[in-house]
């Protein structure tokens, strides 16, 4: 089977010969980006809520009873 | 006896090296010695290392005892390299010194680093009272977002 799809970027997808629908790069971008966006703010959002208590912290602390 | 740990009660407490001279009942000559000293650790004699800690009404322990953060631990210098890579001040310790003095400079580069939140649970309350003191310190864009955090926050507190 051959694909004789032209590369569109115009098309969301394409019918090639044998009748399969295949999606164009463009349109699999489009779908993968905001994806991809979605998946970095859900780490950052993890990892703001499970940042490690920074070790300046205790430093502090340790100052603070001297006094 | 940690010195590290006497360089920070000498710049916390204001101290000068005749004054700890007097309180460990040694020379000045030999404090300005133990200050020039590189190692973190020196010698002193059982006596003085007792009557230093009870003029400066500590345990001996805590004279002993390396503060966290003492050796080059790779946290450590990714705390420097965040915080002090213009070298605002010397040392953490020094840096850890000024913001519980509250200086304006080390708290705006706390702010920088951290965000107003993160800094809050570090150094306290005092990261929004302060605000309007500190924040030209921070640089232009960074103080645009404090300032609008820092107004929503006081809105807050108002209601």
């Amino acid at each position: 089977m051959a694909f004789r799809t032209k590369p569109s970027l115009e098309l969301a997808k394409k019918t090639v010969a044998d009748a399969i629908t295949v999606a164009l790069p463009k349109t699999l971008l489009m779908m993968k980006a905001p994806t991809f966006v979605s998946r970095c703010s859900e780490k950052d959002l993890y990892d703001l809520e499970n940042q490690p208590t920074p070790p300046l912290k205790d430093l502090i602390k340790a100052i603070k009873k001297l006094k | 006896m940690n010195m590290p740990i006497l360089k920070v009660i000498s710049k916390l407490r204001h101290l000068s090296q005749s004054e700890i001279a007097k309180m460990a009942h040694v020379s000045k000559q030999a404090v300005s010695l133990w200050f020039q000293k590189e190692e973190s650790t020196i010698n002193i004699q059982s006596t003085h290392l007792h009557a230093l800690a009870q003029a400066l009404h500590l345990k001996v322990d805590d004279l002993l005892t390396p503060l966290p953060l003492s050796e080059d631990s790779p946290d450590k210098i990714s705390l420097k390299t965040s915080l002090l890579w213009d070298r605002l001040y010397p040392t953490l310790e020094d840096f850890a010194v000024a913001l519980i003095q509250h200086k304006l400079k080390a708290l705006s580069r706390l702010v920088e680093v951290y965000g107003l939140f993160e800094s809050q649970s570090i150094v306290g309350k005092s990261i929004w009272t302060l605000f309007p003191k500190y924040k030209k310190y921070l640089p232009p864009v960074r103080r645009k977002q404090c300032e609008a955090l820092w107004r929503l926050e006081q809105n807050q507190v108002l209601n």
